[in-house]
């Protein structure tokens, strides 16, 4: 059990910091003080196992590698940056690092899961806190987020859940790492099961057309809620995805890879392209995170190792660039109330660091060189190019020119020197936010300047056939 | 690597520092410390090719990696630096007459109340300009020429309160992004097709290639454009006299002896690229021949100082084209390092003239200034005699080399017309000369407070007229010192520099100094004001280049206005609206989603089960 060591820390964080709010109601910040040692410390432990040699335990039901280690130190920073936006904000609620650390969990098992039911737990262990940390700010908007949020979820798990029982009807068995042995045989019930399992993921994933849930959501859930949503499902859903595909289906990829290519180009080019109008901030995030998803899937659709490279190396770029501009966003929007693009204004003179950041998360966003976004970008776009599918190549040059243009008008916003709106002025910065901020930044610039060690990191982890006949 | 990285790093040094801390020093010290840090760099240049001259012939390269940049997915692409012969000359150029230039702007920038921000641009540049010729693979070699087009916009806009100065900025910034643009496809088309960007690895796939397949002929003809932006050659040479609007060692340093071969060292670099593509390598010798020809022609009435030079600017350049379109790669390479010196001693001789006259470029203010400035007059004397291709001056031996070669190729008609340039260039630049330095001072008022330029400009002047003169003594030196380059791989049979039949000779230096003699007999013995010729045809014509700029008017910007305004009054109405409708219908439905009631929850359920749908009949005509 050495291998579930990070998750039973975390899981063990959970419980006693749940203890602690009920045992010292007094010390406010006990709890989310307990959650960010425990996440801090599982993050240090999977660090240790990086060396590993692969392999699957708990009856093939999970694997360990360094596929699963680097989605789980992804996941802790998305917990860790979530967790330092709502410090001290006592309107979140006190289980919110609680039920943080349980979401937390649930993309781990993501990451290692090599079993049907382990995805399935997975899903579940992650949406249920969510629904309820969507509702935590207790205002309407926030109810209905929740709401819609459970509703639709629910739907997507009957989906899954659906397709899972037509692929074990099809394979007699759960566990997808045997899949490659048995797919062979083309039925309907296989190909029927994998749609299903296919559309249940999308939906987290938020995949043009199961995304429309996001904006709503994103715009009532509270904003380290909202960072959580973008940085972790993310990571947690396209992970899944590209193992259960690449690895379990890999024998077929001449089918499901045409249509996940046609999925991220409709996602690409329609999420950038409804980020265009927007004017509340946030549900533009919302729609450039339906785009970015649409990215991620390229890597998938091209069904080679550059490609599932080149996916994994894009998350990191992306949730350095969520946690920035969310970041911000948390600061300018005071007591949670909605930041429309005008809020923006006269910023980049008032509060020049912050509009600085903002920049950085923005451009980062948009693809331009010096980001790390823009390495991601130019991995994915080459590798779809060596996988000679240039359709995905110019879905990805579209999607980028038109999103270049939807993160482009808060900067112009924040350049425009007008008296700087009250929001802007009543900016008070905290040392939690300005260590996410940093980490965001410097992070961001680094993997655009200087991303080796990172893709180092990456091209050991993301090849993961090592499953092969396991 | 033998200093290349501090030689690199230097300038970016000055830059950054400068950029902090100009506000807290005194700006004079601004100007210092840039030319300190060139002199270093130069000082490292100078090791370094000694280094390179060490090393046995066949091995003369210096590479190494600053630091790899990606790697692990696919190919690895590095920040890496290569140094051979070739870069060694344009390294020694570049920091040189960089150094000398920067010197010579201590002077010339001495009454700028912004002059801290110009020393950090130079210094900019020079970096830019250095990353570009020290890339060893080509994705860095265009983000050093991007670096460079950006350090000349930021240059030739210096003076950004005069709208002259900014139009200029901007026309040169978008004929280069154009040039950038070509490159960056055809860098890609390399890419994709062979998995490397570096220049060896490249260049030990294009030996086994075969010549004239398409493939070659766009890569080359992209990355041509490219060249063709950034050297200003015909139709993309308009950016160049505009951006005379910077100040005078700027036009000196960028426009004249370093950015604008940018594109000579790239056809350069690229000769096996070259030999691939035979049909474009002709049209880069037409095409460099046309812009000789084109901009003697139009240099023949200008009124400004600073435009005569410009158009000798163009019409240099296209020689150096015409060079390497003949596969006369050394002789380009000579001439390129010949016209450095002659050209920027021209250039800094007339910012001195520009800076006695207290900034007067317009030739109908000048003359007699020979008893005021006789150290500008002796060195401008000097470069003119070498641009005219009068022995033994410098300019004399590179055109020769070229016209020679061109002829030994068989290329007539070019040869023709690089020799009739040549008289023509002789003409114009005496013409200029004379009408500066003598005959008598047409604005008394202007004359009476002519000064010779102080010392810290004279002395670099002096240096380049120096250099104007005796650069062609280093034809024999320079040709064994390139030619491992040109051995190194397939495509540059005829590098090295040749001699062309003696009456070719005869016939070029004959016309120059007949030019030279009607120039006098114009403008000393007839005393022929500049402004004569340019009311009628076809002076007037020359003067306006043609109409170049009409030219571009009509065929780019008018379309566009015309289709913009099509667009924007028909579309916009028509199909615009109808799709601002649909984006509205989106928007109008996705707002009306907000509120949580069960129907219309539904519809995104609905869009759930719509996609299933199309997901699962997909999936199952896969069965």
């Amino acid at each position: 059990m050495r291998y579930l060591i990070p998750e039973v820390v975390v899981a063990g964080g959970a419980l006693l910091a749940l203890l602690a709010i009920v045992l010292v109601p007094k010390a406010k910040s006990l709890g989310s003080w307990i959650v960010l040692l425990a996440l801090l410390a599982a993050g240090i432990d999977a660090a240790t196992m990086w060396h590993v040699t692969a392999s699957l335990f708990m009856s093939n039901t999970l694997a360990i590698d360094q596929y699963s280690i680097l989605v789980t130190e992804l996941v802790l920073l998305a917990g860790v940056s979530s967790l330092l936006l709502a410090w001290n904000a006592d309107r979140f609620g006190e289980e919110f690092p609680v039920l943080l650390a349980l979401s937390v969990i649930g993309m781990m098992t993501l990451g290692a899961a090599a079993n049907l039911l382990a995805i399935f737990i997975g899903i579940e262990l992650l949406s249920l806190p969510l629904y309820i940390l969507a509702a935590s700010s207790r205002t309407q908007a926030g109810g209905e987020a929740a709401l819609k949020y459970l509703l639709l979820g629910a739907f997507s798990s009957g989906i899954l859940l659906f397709g899972m029982a037509l692929l074990y009807g099809a394979t007699s068995t759960l566990s997808f790492v045997a899949y490659p042995a048995i797919t062979a045989a083309n039925t309907w019930l296989l190909w029927s099961g994998l749609a299903l399992v296919i559309v249940g993921i999308a939906f987290k994933l938020a995949i043009v057309p199961f995304h429309m849930w996001v904006p709503d959501v994103y715009e009532g859930s509270p904003t380290p809620v909202t960072n959580f949503m973008a940085f972790g499902t993310k990571v947690g859903a396209a992970v899944i995805l590209l193992r259960l595909l690449a690895f379990g289906f890999y024998t077929q990829d001449g089918s499901w890879g045409t249509l996940i290519g046609y999925l991220a180009v409709l996602t690409m080019i329609v999420g950038n392209l409804l980020a265009l109008p927007q004017m509340s901030l946030k549900r533009l995030l919302g729609y450039s995170g339906i785009g970015h998803a649409g990215f991620l899937l390229v890597g998938i659709a091209t069904h080679s190792v550059d490609g599932a490279e080149a996916m994994m190396f894009y998350l990191l770029p992306y949730g350095l660039a969520v946690m920035a501009v969310f970041g911000v966003l948390r600061l300018i929007e005071g007591n949670g109330d909605e930041v429309t693009l005008s809020d923006l204004k006269g910023m980049a003179y008032r509060q020049p660091w912050l509009a600085a950041v903002l920049i950085v998360g923005m451009l980062s966003f948009a693809g331009i060189p010096l980001t790390g976004g823009f390495v991601g970008k130019f991995f994915l776009l080459q590798a779809a190019l060596f996988a000679s599918q240039p359709g995905l190549a110019v879905g990805i040059v579209v999607g980028t020119l038109v999103g270049l243009f939807a993160y482009l008008r808060p900067l112009q916003m924040m350049f425009q020197r007008t008296e700087p709106s009250e929001k802007v002025q009543k900016v008070r910065w905290t040392v939690a936010s300005v260590v996410v901020l940093t980490v965001a930044v410097v992070g961001t610039i680094g993997l655009g300047v200087y991303p080796e060690p990172f893709v180092h990191i990456v091209s050991h982890s993301a090849d993961f056939y090592w499953l092969t006949g396991g | 690597m033998q200093g290349l990285t501090e030689l690199l790093l230097l300038p970016l040094v000055g830059a950054v520092t400068i950029g902090v801390f100009k506000s807290v020093v005194p700006q004079r010290f601004a100007g210092i410390w840039a030319s300190v840090l060139l002199v270093a760099s130069f000082a490292l240049a100078v090791l370094a090719d000694i280094h390179l001259a060490g090393l046995p012939a066949g091995h003369r390269e210096i590479s190494g990696t600053l630091f790899n940049w990606v790697t692990g997915f696919g190919p690895k692409i590095g920040w890496n630096v290569y140094l051979d012969p070739l870069s060694g000359i344009w390294l020694l150029v570049i920091t040189g007459v960089g150094a000398l230039i920067h010197i010579y702007s201590n002077g010339y920038m001495h009454d700028d109340p912004d002059r801290g921000r110009f020393f950090g641009y130079l210094n900019f540049f020079i970096f830019s300009m250095l990353l570009l010729v020290l890339a060893g693979n080509l994705l860095i070699l265009l983000i050093g020429w991007g670096l460079v087009g950006l350090a000349s916009y930021l240059l030739i806009g210096f003076w950004y309160h005069r709208p002259s100065a900014v139009r200029a900025a901007k026309k040169a910034f978008v004929m280069n992004t154009v040039g950038d643009v070509g490159i960056l496809i055809g860098l890609a088309l390399l890419y994709v097709r062979f998995h490397t960007v570096t220049y060896t690895g490249l260049f030990a796939s294009f030996a086994h290639a075969t010549p004239n397949t398409a493939f070659f002929e766009w890569t080359a003809v992209l990355l041509f454009i490219g060249a063709m932006a950034k050297s200003a050659q015909f139709p993309l040479s308009g950016w160049l006299v505009d951006a005379m609007e910077g100040p005078t060692p700027v036009s000196a340093l960028i426009h004249a002896a370093t950015m604008v071969t940018a594109g000579v060292y790239l056809m350069a670099r690229l000769y096996p690229l070259l030999r691939l593509a035979p049909d474009v390598r002709y049209a880069v010798a037409a095409i460099g021949a046309f812009t000789a020809i084109y901009a003697a022609s139009s240099a023949f009435f200008q009124q400004d100082i600073k435009k005569v030079l410009a158009y000798s600017t163009l019409s240099q350049l296209g020689y150096m084209f015409l060079a390497l379109g003949v596969g006369a790669y050394t002789a380009g390479v000579f001439h390129f390092m010949t016209h450095a010196f002659f050209k920027a001693c021209l250039f800094l001789a007339a910012g001195s003239v520009i800076h006695a006259l207290g900034g007067e470029q317009d030739l109908n203010q000048m003359g007699g200034l020979y008893k005021k400035m006789p150290w500008t007059m002796a060195s401008f004397l000097a470069a003119t005699l070498a641009i005219s291709g009068i022995p033994p001056f410098s300019g004399y031996y590179s055109k020769e080399a070229i016209l020679g070669q061109t002829f030994n190729s068989g290329h007539d008609l070019l040869w023709a017309v690089g020799v009739l340039t040549a008289g023509m260039t002789s003409f114009y630049m005496f013409r200029l000369f004379f009408l500066t330095f003598f005959g008598k001072p047409r604005n008394q008022k202007i004359y009476d407070h002519a000064h010779e330029a102080p010392a810290v400009m004279t002395i670099p002047v002096v240096i380049l007229g120096i250099l104007a003169v005796v650069g062609g003594f280093f034809g024999a030196w320079l040709n064994g010192w390139l030619a491992p380059v040109f051995r190194q791989y397939p495509g540059a049979l005829h590098a090295a520099l040749e001699h062309g039949p003696v009456y070719g000779t005869v016939l070029a230096v004959g016309l120059a100094v007949v030019a030279f003699l009607v120039a006098y007999w114009l403008y000393i013995s007839k005393n022929t004001p500049a402004r004569a010729g340019i009311g009628q045809w076809p002076g007037r014509w020359m003067f306006a280049a043609y109409g170049l700029d009409t030219g571009w008017r009509y065929v780019t910007i008018l379309p566009i206005q015309v289709v913009g305004s099509w667009f924007r009054d028909q579309l916009e109405r028509g199909i615009l609206a109808s799709v601002v409708g649909v984006a509205n219908g989106i928007w109008l439905w996705a707002e009306d989603l907000r509120p949580v009631q069960s129907g219309y929850v539904r519809r995104y359920g609905l869009s759930i089960m719509v996609g299933l749908g199309v997901v699962l009949a997909y999936c199952l005509t896969r069965v």
